[in-house]
């Protein structure tokens, strides 16, 4: 068990707005963290530093122990290992889910046509998408376009996925399916960091929960210690009016 | 007394004409393809984010879409040469006038087509490990064209329209050739009718079959 990606004392300023203020993590090898806080509290910019959609404005992310700089290429190789999801989708809506899938093994990893197309199916499989594969995302409801999403990051093998309030811009009746998705990949030991406001899954979901309140990191540890006994007055507030619901 | 309509000068003109058509066709198509690569290089330096790069471009994108063409006809046409110490044909200088001035139009359809795609569309090609080329190759430009290919047409129409000042550099095209026949025919009223007419026919086709095309894109979707 080593430790595959290190934040160390991320920092991220928009104009004069410091989002995060030294932010410090590490992420094991098979670990599964929920990362909760407020609205604006930098949780998704933390895990936007992560893999560089956000440039950090001061600090280091490694990855398996070295430091990973900002030419392009670093980033590129840093992105393949560590995959995301977004909140928003972001399927390419110019081309089939097959081809969204198959995309980024073509011309990222420079693999013919058939080897891309077994991986995609092979994955498209795995969240339950096979029978859509030729289904443009426009063509299928949000939960579908999701899991889509998590076949396409998933092909690339990832040592590491980041999963941004991936249910967060679904129907209600299809954040199920998505979370079910996630719950495979967890069972299958994927190392995962996930932003949610889902509290119920988080905490059958995580190994750690961290709770990030203005851009740090105030309380973290085992589900049952962040959410069932939470030693910050800040985290114990947040979760005030989530404690009626049965974790 | 009412005026006698004699169209058969048309007619017997027709063939003159018909090559007048033919080389105001030549310059549009000429000055269209030229004006999109130019278009695209000057989007490149625009939104290549070097200010070495892209002030140059804003330069010549907004001299040349905010003088007059003729304008710019002229210059090239008279006042380059005695710069450069070559003199050039009517087509040639027409065909830089207007290739120039067509792609500072095109470029900035190319940036609006380019801006128009949302912002998680890059993020998404970024974060499965894309460069910036194929990046703009795979998800960006084929996203954009789609929506570039509509003011692309209206553009272009624009381009054949504004053709028809090369007939004052003495270029024989279809303006410049029924301008010839008036002079020996005196019936700018027939002569002038026709080639208005030929304008119309001529472009309100290429407009529908233009609109046809579009279906057809809309059609095969996403």
């Amino acid at each position: 068990m080593g430790v595959v990606v290190r934040a160390e004392k991320l920092h991220k300023t928009f104009g004069t707005l410091e989002v995060l203020k030294g932010v410090d993590l590490d992420v094991q090898e098979g670990e599964r963290i929920a990362i909760l806080g407020k609205s604006g509290s930098g949780k998704s910019t933390f895990l936007r530093c992560l893999n560089f959609m956000e440039m950090p404005s001061s600090g280091r992310v490694y990855f398996d122990g070295a430091p990973v700089g900002t030419s392009q290429a670093e980033l590129c190789r840093l992105r393949i290992n560590v995959g995301m999801v977004f909140q928003s989708l972001n399927l390419f809506p110019h081309m089939t889910a097959m081809g969204n899938v198959m995309e980024a093994l073509v011309s990222v990893k420079g693999m013919t046509k058939a080897q891309a197309r077994a991986i995609a199916s092979e994955q498209l499989g795995r969240v339950d998408m096979l029978s859509k594969s030729e289904s443009y995302p426009i063509n299928l409801s949000g939960g579908q376009q999701q899991r889509v999403a998590i076949a396409r990051a998933l092909a690339m093998e990832p040592r590491v996925l980041l999963l941004d309030e991936p249910t967060s811009s679904l129907d209600p009746e299809l954040v199920g399916e998505v979370l079910k998705v996630i719950n495979a990949l967890a069972a299958r030991k994927m190392t995962m960091v996930l932003v949610t406001h889902e509290l119920g899954f988080a905490y059958h979901f995580a190994s750690r929960v961290i709770f990030l309140h203005d851009g740090r990191i105030l309380e973290q540890g085992t589900p049952d210690q962040v959410l069932k006994n939470p030693a910050e007055k800040r985290t114990q507030e947040f979760l005030t009016g989530f404690n009626e619901f049965s974790f | 007394m009412a005026y006698q309509w004699d169209f058969s000068v048309v007619s017997r003109n027709w063939d003159a004409l018909l090559a007048g058509l033919g080389n105001t066709l030549l310059l549009s198509t000429a000055s269209i393809a030229t004006g999109a690569v130019v278009g695209m290089v000057l989007a490149g330096m625009r939104l290549s984010g070097r200010r070495l790069l892209a002030w140059p471009a804003v330069g010549v994108i907004e001299f040349f879409r905010n003088t007059p063409a003729l304008v710019q006809l002229f210059w090239i046409f008279y006042a380059l040469p005695v710069l450069i110490g070559v003199s050039l044909s009517s087509f040639v200088a027409a065909w830089i006038a207007f290739s120039i001035q067509s792609g500072a139009f095109f470029a900035e359809v190319y940036r609006g087509g380019i801006g128009s795609i949302e912002r998680g569309q890059w993020e998404a090609g970024r974060a499965v490990g894309m460069g910036r080329v194929t990046l703009m190759h795979r998800i960006i430009f084929p996203q954009a064209l789609r929506r570039m290919i509509p003011p692309m047409i209206e553009r272009s129409f624009e381009v054949v329209k504004t053709t028809a000042l090369a007939a004052t550099v003495a270029y024989a095209d279809l303006l410049y050739e029924a301008m010839s026949t008036i002079s020996k025919s005196y019936r700018p009223l027939e002569v002038y009718s026709a080639v208005a007419a030929i304008y119309f026919v001529v472009l309100f086709g290429a407009s529908l079959a233009a609109q046809s095309f579009e279906r057809v894109l809309k059609r095969r979707g996403a």
